[in-house]
């Protein structure tokens, strides 16, 4: 438990180390987060990855070839040493810890906006660079649409959510109309 | 609505301004695991231990593991309306319940919320549940009584206002029964000026039990002073975890403004179970009979909230009477000690003397009261002195007796003494008798009136002696309530009156 705590450590701090703009944050961060999802989602490339009869280099070249067009350069070459190592159970772990860590270092807010209607491009660009002006941070943003809303919107920077929804405040009324 | 984009970036600007007034800012994080009553989630870095939190659909938790990487949240309401993923809120507030003397003659859950359908409680003040106990200085030492109108316990192990005495038996020997013969005397003090104020605290006790009690409550006119707190064998185990901490805030109110409380806690061993419950889902270290580490400190922290306040802080005070279950007479288990430990004396309630046909099945030589004859009024002071000794003497001998064919003289008078005190120190449930009364029968017996009585025959002239004194002699019994005391002058009185009866008998 401790090793794989300390592994995760070594593979995390290496990719936070090689990281130096918001441009390689996204870019390391989003096919980690691919390559996450699918270790975690498709079982026949986890069992791939995890198996003892198919040697390491073998591992190492296929996974090259698939990823080597699309996937950040630094992420790569630290993800060829993590498969080497065997060590791909531990991809989800790293994952969390390279996000905690790069976003203290480059200064980012996780930010996921709500509407009850789709927001267009031009209109989330400048969401975006309200927000960021805003909160002082470069920002990951994530849109969604979720109509139960009815209007307003949610907006969640980190670990603080701003609710200016037609649905919270209609529940609200609600609940102190019915006094519950 | 059409907004131009150009507007969106200005019109966030000045919504994001005014965000306290139009927008609902909470701290959140996200629900990872669920599971039998806790919730693990991310997120809520700034959370408070016992800070509630919200899930969805209306269900309150309160978080209580806060870890580097995740908080543990014990659930207050179904679990089963949680689920991963869902967002869990802050709400910058401790658990409270409200208090005050709206919520008499309620029944309550732990959260305060009615469960008697009679509407809300329209109480103005709250009280959050976890409160520090007063230190030293706020403190009186506890001198002035609560009658519980058991002959046996307030003349022997006599509780007073501001004390904790546990009450510990095994199942079924009338430890709850003690308890609401207390709350049901308190009744004459609404007479007086330091009424006392009652809360039962449910812990894990059958609904059908609790609903028995509480009719007989009101049948006895005791839930017009007497607040019902109650936590299911249904419920979930933090509820039943946080009873008596609600029940003890709601206390705290009366003895805080200078009233008088008197909370029962029944029980904490089925507290403490669930709290074990608790503890272990939430992956704390097991120790001594799988409780958790803290579990002394889960007892010691409520019932150091009892106490008497000083003059200063008006004189209030609140009583607590714990109510432990032990198996088969172990008193030395875990929980047993720990709150004997704590608590400031013992009612010790024997499952032979029950099933003997002793009731109250008070184990004199067990019991305790720290307190002691400070808590007593001088008149019962001076006839119940040596009744304790005598009985414990009376206990040894019949022991004894049982081997011996012809035993001397004063030993046999000792028997038939103490053989005459255990009849009269029995009592019905329901029929707590006043101060005065008991003074009067204790006095008859201990100067020996009823040694030439037949044993069957105490019970009839207990009663007839009473009844005779209320008749005919009523003078007696109230220079005993107003001076508390018995003079030579009252004391030749009352040894006429009961002459008097006697020769009628």
């Amino acid at each position: 438990m401790k090793q794989n705590l300390k592994k995760v450590n070594i593979y995390s701090n290496l990719l936070n180390d090689a990281v130096n703009s918001f441009d390689d944050f996204n870019s390391v961060s989003i096919g980690l987060e691919e390559f996450n999802s699918s270790l975690r989602r498709d079982l026949s490339i986890n069992t791939f990855f995890k198996s003892k009869t198919i040697d390491s280099s073998t591992k190492i070249s296929l996974f090259e070839k698939a990823v080597s067009q699309s996937m950040n350069g630094i992420l790569v070459e630290v993800l060829k040493v993590v498969i080497e190592n065997e060590d791909t159970n531990l991809v989800n772990d790293i994952f969390k810890s390279f996000i905690t860590l790069s976003k203290e270092k480059l200064n980012i807010a996780f930010v996921d906006v709500t509407s009850s209607a789709e927001i267009n491009n031009s209109q989330q660009e400048d969401i975006t660079s309200s927000l960021s002006d805003l909160i002082n941070k470069k920002i990951n943003i994530n849109f969604d649409v979720d109509k139960n809303l009815i209007g307003g919107l949610k907006i969640k920077v980190d670990d603080t959510l701003y609710d200016s929804s037609l649905q919270t405040k209609l529940e609200k009324a609600k609940s102190k109309l019915v006094g519950v | 609505m059409d907004i131009k984009t150009n507007e969106i970036g200005d019109l966030l600007r000045s919504q994001i301004k005014n965000i306290n007034e139009n927008v609902d800012v909470n701290e959140v994080g996200e629900v990872l695991e669920i599971g039998d009553g806790v919730a693990r989630t991310s997120g809520l870095g700034s959370v408070m231990s016992s800070e509630l939190v919200e899930f969805p659909n209306n269900v309150f938790g309160m978080a209580l593991n806060l870890e580097e990487e995740n908080v543990g949240a014990v659930l207050f309401g179904d679990s089963s309306l949680v689920k991963e993923g869902d967002t869990v809120k802050r709400t910058g507030k401790v658990v409270e319940v409200p208090v005050g003397k709206e919520l008499l003659g309620r029944v309550v859950d732990p959260l305060g919320q009615p469960m008697d359908g009679k509407g809300p409680v329209n109480a103005k003040e709250t009280l959050p549940i976890e409160r520090k106990a007063l230190g030293v200085m706020q403190r009186f030492p506890v001198k002035e009584p609560l009658q519980t109108g058991l002959k046996s316990i307030d003349s022997m192990i006599p509780i007073g206002r501001g004390q904790r005495e546990l009450i510990i038996g095994d199942r079924q020997t009338g430890k709850s029964a003690i308890a609401i013969d207390a709350i049901i005397n308190q009744k004459s003090t609404h007479d007086s000026d330091s009424p006392v104020y009652c809360i039962y605290v449910a812990v894990g006790q059958k609904a059908s039990t609790v609903a028995k009690l509480v009719a007989e409550l009101e049948a006895n006119g005791a839930m017009e002073y007497t607040t019902v707190v109650v936590a299911n064998a249904s419920d979930p185990a933090p509820l039943q975890y946080i009873a008596p901490y609600s029940g003890c805030a709601m206390g705290e109110y009366y003895r805080d403004n200078g009233m008088h409380g008197l909370i029962v806690y029944d029980d904490l061993s089925k507290q403490a179970t669930a709290y074990r419950q608790m503890s272990l889902v939430l992956r704390r270290p097991p120790g001594r009979e799988a409780f958790p580490g803290d579990v002394f400190y889960l007892h010691s922290r409520l019932l150091e909230r009892a106490s008497k306040l000083s003059e200063d802080l008006g004189s209030g005070s609140l009583t607590a009477l714990p109510v432990i279950e032990t198996q088969e007479g172990d008193v030395s288990a875990y929980i047993p000690t720990n709150v004997i430990s704590i608590t400031d004396g013992q009612i010790y309630l024997d499952t032979n003397l029950f099933n003997g046909g002793v009731r109250p099945a008070v184990d004199v030589g067990l019991s305790v009261s720290r307190v002691g004859g400070s808590a007593q009024i001088k008149a019962m002071k001076k006839i119940a002195g040596k009744l304790r000794l005598d009985l414990a003497q009376f206990r040894e001998l019949e022991a004894f007796a049982k081997f011996a064919s012809d035993l001397d003289e004063s030993t046999a008078a000792q028997i038939t003494r103490g053989r005459r005190m255990v009849e009269i120190l029995k009592q019905n449930q329901y029929v707590p008798m006043s101060t005065e009364k008991q003074v009067a029968i204790i006095y008859a017996a201990s100067q020996g009136y009823l040694d030439d009585i037949d044993l069957e025959s105490v019970k009839e002239f207990e009663v007839g002696l009473l009844e005779h004194f209320d008749s005919k002699h009523a003078d007696c019994l109230d220079e005993i309530s107003k001076t508390g005391d018995i003079s030579d002058k009252l004391a030749d009185k009352m040894i006429k009156a009961i002459e008097e009866f006697k020769k009628s008998f």
